[in-house]
């Protein structure tokens, strides 16, 4: 399984890689904004993407509309800080699959890419840790 | 200007005494909780929001993000040198110094996971928080806007004693919205 990181802070890319290592998931595309994941994601065609909201030059609600304009299926989970419920609304009606707010724990966030790969369709193996 | 008198410094005491920003505060408290029990799977005490003394607030790394909208002000997470070094290697998983180059960002993220989820626990809307910005100098102080009143959050945790200061107020136009409501549950 291939995933795409997109989260401005370097520390939370790794903390993330830490967390899905152990599920067996050692391919990983990275990027620091909205605009940058943008620039990788139709040449790198993960299987998941995980999206920070805020972010600086474009942050994960723009990403996400330009995204889903043109990939309705690649699954997404929203991480972030955000945990208004009027946010989660939004990110929802904007095409997200999945939401963690942070801080979360590496067993929260398995679960959450588990729970999304299963709707998805995605080979259960991709996301059974090792 | 008479130190009581109208704008002396006792009636602004007064009027800071009465200001009521607890909610606001403790969920800055409750976020520091949350964020050791689960990122950083370890174990913390904090003391509940007290005065601020600005004489005893000299910090080593201090982490400052603004807060505007609805409630606006700043929160500064300070630490001496060594509980950095410990703290942020405990976030980032691998030994850290304050010389290393990922240093600064893994201190930005352990303050923007406090002053993040301390948003969401507010139970308003339109509150927004700045990036991180952050200081590496021995002994620094921070200087905060006058006219707001700021409480420091002392903490003790595995790795050593912090600090989360709070300065905080509810704007004009949060404070107005709010008033409807107050006045039709009093009814």
């Amino acid at each position: 399984m291939k995933v795409m990181l997109v989260d401005d802070s370097k520390t939370m890319r790794n903390i993330q890689k830490n967390c899905l290592k152990p599920m067996g998931v050692e391919d990983f595309v990275e990027a620091q904004d909205g605009q940058d994941a943008l620039s990788q994601v139709f040449a790198a065609n993960p299987d998941l993407i995980l999206l920070d909201w805020n972010m600086p030059i474009l942050d994960g609600m723009g990403f996400l509309t330009a995204f889903r304009a043109k990939n309705k299926t690649t699954p997404v989970i929203m991480c972030t800080t955000e945990a208004e419920k009027h946010r989660i609304v939004d990110a929802l009606r904007a095409g997200v699959n999945n939401y963690v707010v942070k801080p979360f724990t590496p067993d929260k966030l398995i679960e959450k890419i588990k729970q999304t790969m299963e709707k998805a369709g995605a080979p259960a193996a991709a996301a059974t840790p090792a | 200007m008479a130190a009581g008198g109208p704008g002396g410094l006792e009636e602004w005491s007064r009027r800071m005494a009465n200001i009521d920003n607890s909610r606001f505060e403790n969920a800055y408290a409750d976020s520091i909780k949350h964020l050791f029990a689960t990122m950083l799977a370890s174990t913390v005490r904090v003391a509940p929001p007290a005065a601020h003394e600005p004489r005893k607030s000299r910090f080593d790394v201090s982490c400052v993000i603004g807060v505007s909208g609805e409630v606006t002000g700043l929160m500064v997470l300070g630490m001496d040198g060594l509980t950095a070094r410990k703290l942020i290697s405990r976030l980032a998983g691998a030994p850290m110094t304050l010389e290393h180059e990922d240093f600064i960002d893994a201190a930005g993220e352990l303050a923007n996971l406090i002053a993040g989820n301390a948003k969401g626990r507010f139970g308003i809307d339109g509150v927004s928080i700045s990036c991180p910005s952050v200081i590496v100098n021995p002994g620094h102080m921070i200087f905060r806007p006058s006219g707001m009143r700021t409480v420091v959050i002392a903490c003790e945790s595995e790795d050593g004693p912090f600090s989360v200061e709070v300065t905080l107020q509810q704007s004009a136009a949060g404070a107005a919205r709010k008033q409807p409501a107050a006045s039709a549950a009093a009814r």
